[in-house]
């Protein structure tokens, strides 16, 4: 069964092209890694898929749907520093928040949330941090917060950005046992990853990415010499770098 | 006139009333504005009114309140419209568009003012009192008014405060839940631009956002939790309007919207200095705590061990009170909070320690041994030299460590000195 259909996608922000005719169909059931180097569009591929980002063309289906229509079936969890974590609440209040899309409006949560939110927060370790504030946390705690709020959310497909970086020994351990233990309910993951080494040990299906689509299968397939090197090296790195030097010598116009 | 007398005008009560919910009513939706770090934006929309008051006026020939209010909160509302469509003008930063929005409402506000004044509109130079504000003037029409919305405020943070407090914190993944974020932002807005506009006629266009955010950075500074800082700054608001109005009757000449902003700025200096000394403070109670917690430790530790050498559990007071000093003066309070506690009690004349003090000195014992083991056998310290750097770490020892520390060893039963290790319970 297909999780999540790509096809054609491509976004602009501006004049800057983040992503470039991207098309791919993504298996449900496996845990999926979306890696390549830094600005290769990973989070904006991940962002376009729950829909926070608008297409410039092209159209993406997550179960064969809209992303709007079917918010209820997936869980995104952002990269930690999209938040204010100063914000005066408790782990608990942001765990909690991962029931909310199905309460009605002004309804209260109630005991089957609340429990949920704890189940959730006991699967990432941090149960005894629940009265905690936010700006008590430290960096793995607030993955793990998040990690948990998405957990409450109950869905099919979860799409983490970038789970496991910055994080401690033993967050990494909780968010891969997370990842294995959504795998094992045959739930779909999909994670902005960095770390090669982890995706060839623990991930079945991966996505290698440089603003095109650079290939997209499993695992053994897919990260090749000849792949990493379109994704990495070759001349689309070559591009980059010049962009970088044209972009160094306007600074040096500008300023010198 | 005296406190009393002022209090008691009903002209003055109508003032504390309506002044005390206003700041209540800004206060309130004050918090969920610089959580969302827009501070700025509120002053903004207070100096955005007066085209509206302005306009209004024109039309209606009169300082009708009805017609008076739907200017304002119309020319607000324009001027936030303004603020979101310039967002699309890339060119422009945030703080910019705040820049540029403001001096243009406020600007031509000004103008229209001036001209009406000038041609000698009857009655238009009492328009004027929304520049400063006229907070000893405050009629029952607009205390009721005031009332009205500070209701509607209320009841709509009452009932959707699940989802502003998900929207302030992270409005993306409200989205994402399925909340309808479209009207919840526009909700909130409504509350912003309502209490803003109830405000004008408090402080007047240019102190309103004052009364916006300072009770609610000072909340902020106080509490630790949203509920709490919504209570704390809604309360220092009311407080403060309630304190100025009664200062601006008691001094003649002084005027009563600035001084209520006047001291809610004292008020939030006044926290966020002692808010940065309270810590220090804080810091130096629970370094108290502690100290006093190892001294119950180390007096519990001294008996134990008095029971263990001498055989004898059981002493009158006079033995007591030698035992103790012979070992320092400051265990006699400790013994006595510790008898308070009833971890020692006082039986037939004789203390002795209670089954929950012997239980608590065991395991005091055990860990300080287990330590004392583990310093000699693993960092090679003389037996001698053990006593003291072993006293200072067995207060702060987890049960978890403990165990670790005695599995290392073996499960040993008997300590450096020969002495036996108690079991665990």
């Amino acid at each position: 069964m297909i999780a999540i259909e790509c096809r054609d996608v491509t976004v602009q922000y501006g004049h800057r092209v983040a992503l470039w005719g991207v098309t791919c169909q993504l298996p449900a059931g496996q845990l999926i890694a979306i890696v390549g180097p830094n600005g290769a569009g990973k989070s904006t591929l991940l962002r376009a898929m729950v829909g926070l980002v608008r297409l410039s063309r092209g159209e993406i289906r997550l179960f064969g749907q809209a992303p709007e229509r079917v918010r209820r079936r997936v869980s995104y969890m952002p990269q930690r520093e999209t938040v204010d974590w100063d914000f005066p609440l408790t782990v608990f209040d942001v765990v909690l928040m991962g029931c909310y899309g199905e309460l009605r409006l002004g309804a209260r949560p109630r005991r089957e949330h609340y429990e949920r939110a704890q189940r959730a927060l006991e699967l990432v370790g941090m149960e005894r941090y629940a009265e905690r504030l936010l700006s008590e946390l430290s960096g793995g705690q607030q993955q793990r917060v998040f990690l948990a709020r998405a957990l409450a959310q109950q869905a099919e497909l979860y799409l983490m950005d970038e789970p496991l970086a910055g994080v401690d020994a033993a967050t990494e351990q909780v968010v891969l046992h997370v990842l294995e233990e959504l795998r094992r309910q045959g739930k779909t993951v999909v994670v902005v990853h960095h770390d090669l080494q982890t995706i060839a040990e623990r991930f079945d299906w991966v996505v290698l990415l440089n603003l095109r689509l650079v290939a997209c299968g499993i695992v053994p397939e897919v990260l090749t010499m000849a792949n990493l090197h379109g994704a990495y090296g070759g001349r689309l790195q070559m591009l980059s770098d010049v962009a970088q030097v044209l972009e160094q010598r306007r600074q040096r116009l500008r300023h010198g | 006139m005296s406190w009393l007398e002022i209090f008691s005008h009903p002209l003055v009560l109508i003032a504390v009333g309506g002044n005390a919910l206003i700041a209540a009513v800004l206060a309130l939706v004050g918090c969920l504005v610089v959580l969302r770090r827009e501070a700025f934006v509120g002053d903004v929309l207070g100096h955005s009114v007066l085209p509206g008051i302005a306009l209004a006026f024109v039309l209606v020939q009169s300082e009708q309140l009805g017609a008076i209010l739907a200017g304002a909160l119309g020319a607000a509302a324009a001027a936030m419209l303004l603020l979101a469509a310039l967002r699309v003008e890339p060119r422009l930063r945030e703080d910019a568009r705040l820049g540029v929005v403001l001096s243009l409402f406020f600007g031509t506000g000004i103008v229209l003012l001036t001209v009406l004044q000038r041609h000698g509109v009857a009655h238009s130079g009492s328009l004027w009192r929304f520049l400063f504000g006229q907070a000893a003037g405050i009629t029952p029409a607009e205390l009721g008014m005031a009332a009205a919305i500070g209701a509607v405020v209320v009841a709509a943070i009452a009932l959707f405060w699940k989802e502003l407090q998900a929207l302030s914190f992270d409005a993306e993944f409200a989205q994402l839940v399925g909340l309808p974020v479209g009207w919840l932002e526009l909700l909130y807005r409504a509350l912003v631009l309502m209490a803003v506009v109830v405000g004008v006629y408090s402080v007047g266009a240019v102190l309103v956002s004052a009364m916006l955010i300072l009770p609610a950075i000072a909340a902020r500074a106080l509490v630790r939790r949203l509920p709490s800082m919504l209570l704390v700054a809604a309360t220092l608001a009311a407080m403060s309007a309630v304190l100025g109005v009664g200062l601006s009757g008691l001094f003649a000449g002084v005027p009563t919207g600035p001084t209520i902003v006047l001291l809610m700025g004292a008020v939030t200096a006044l926290v966020m200095l002692a808010g940065a000394r309270q810590s220090v403070l804080m810091q130096a109670l629970q370094r108290g705590r502690l100290v006093w917690q190892q001294r119950q430790e180390d007096v519990l530790k001294l008996l134990y061990k008095r029971i263990e050498s001498s055989g004898r559990a059981e002493w009158s007071s006079a033995e007591l009170l030698r035992t103790l000093r012979s070992w320092r003066w400051s265990a006699v309070p400790v013994a006595f909070w510790l008898a308070l506690r009833g971890k020692l009690r006082y039986r037939a004349r004789r203390w002795e320690l209670s089954p929950g003090g012997v239980q608590q000195a065991r395991q005091i014992v055990r860990r300080h041994r287990l330590w004392e083991l583990y310093l000699e056998r693993y960092v090679g310290l003389p037996v001698e030299r053990l006593h003291g750097d072993a006293e200072m770490l067995e207060h702060l020892l987890a049960p978890e460590m403990t165990a670790e520390l005695e599995r290392l060893l073996g499960y040993p039963t008997k300590d450096p000195h020969g002495r036996p290790i108690p079991p665990e319970d």
